[in-house]
């Protein structure tokens, strides 16, 4: 369970590490607990699963990965694990999901594939759903980010 | 701006996240074999020139206690920005696009109570003209591992198991 001492030291860790020599003491300063505790917690965090990692969030615009597209497919009951495995393989594709489906809008497998232009994540489309006899499916493109934030309390 | 491969191979380094020592930059720059003072260095510059959107915590917001979905919409042209307005303003999206599709946007809510959800989703209603609103709930976690990858064009890569199926952002 968290403390106030995790959901101090979850606050500091939604803004940006410290880019000092000591950026965990100087977080532990702030969360008012020492280096040693710190780093306790944040290992607990991370095997407990609610910190995945302190880590560098790149803008994908600026790192060459132009090209977003959200590849929705309709998969028959038998098949789509074994089609959420294989998209889930490629090293383009960041989120793989089954969700649900709906009459008007029957996809059941969903994946965001990142790439540098959108003929880059039209091959890999087109490689997948040959592999996996895909008949139905589309590849949504973004065209304009609205909104793009990391999660906070 | 231009990037070596020391600052490529930093930026694939700092994404798999930094270990939990008393000296994160010793360590790095230990298995890069550079010194922690340039492993700083690059870093300050990284983020300066916006290559490095945030270097800091990635939660799972499940596991704290929230629960998140992905929606889409129909939205008329003439009101798409009023309603994005309605949809950013609330702190439980982090998503937010305009994808090419009948479903003209999507976004990612988390919030902590069902009351709230539904709140929002219908102040969000309201601005998009009473249209309906697609909700996409995971039923089945395949992958959530983002990394670009910065050195190659095609490399190997460690997919993360460490999250239920209820993690969907």
């Amino acid at each position: 369970m968290t403390d106030d001492t995790d959901l101090r030291i979850i606050r500091e860790l939604q803004g940006e590490m410290p880019l000092s020599p000591d950026p965990y003491g100087e977080l532990a300063c702030k969360a008012g607990c020492t280096v040693e505790e710190l780093l306790l917690r944040l290992t607990r965090m991370r095997t407990d699963g609610s910190l995945k990692r302190i880590g560098a969030i790149l803008r994908h615009r600026n790192s060459g990965f132009n090209a977003n597209g959200l590849l929705v497919c309709v998969l028959a009951e038998e098949k789509i694990e074994e089609a959420g495995l294989t998209l889930a393989g490629y090293p383009e594709v960041s989120h793989c999901y089954r969700r649900l489906a709906y009459r008007d809008w029957p996809y059941n497998l969903y994946a965001m594939i990142h790439g540098h232009s959108e003929s880059e994540v039209l091959q890999i489309v087109n490689r997948f759903v040959r592999e996996q006899a895909v008949e139905i499916y589309d590849t949504l493109f973004s065209t304009e980010e609205l909104k793009k934030s990391s999660f906070s309390l | 701006m231009e990037l070596d491969a020391k600052d490529r191979t930093l930026i694939n380094r700092l994404q798999e996240g930094l270990p939990f020592v008393e000296q994160p930059w010793q360590e790095i720059a230990n298995e890069l074999g550079m010194m922690p003072e340039e492993v700083l260095l690059r870093l300050g510059r990284l983020k300066q020139e916006g290559m490095i959107r945030r270097l800091g915590g990635v939660f799972n917001p499940s596991r704290l206690g929230y629960s998140g979905r992905l929606y889409a919409l129909e939205v008329k042209e003439e009101l798409f920005y009023a309603t994005a307005e309605v949809v950013n303003s609330n702190k439980g999206v982090t998503h937010n696009y305009r994808r090419r599709c009948r479903l003209n946007m999507w976004f990612t809510l988390s919030t902590r109570t069902e009351e709230e959800r539904i709140g929002i989703l219908s102040s969000i209603q309201e601005a998009a003209g009473g249209i309906h609103i697609y909700e996409f709930p995971a039923e089945k976690l395949f992958k959530l591992k983002v990394f670009m990858n910065m050195e190659k064009e095609r490399g190997t890569e460690r997919n993360d198991r460490r999250y239920g199926p209820e993690d969907y952002s």
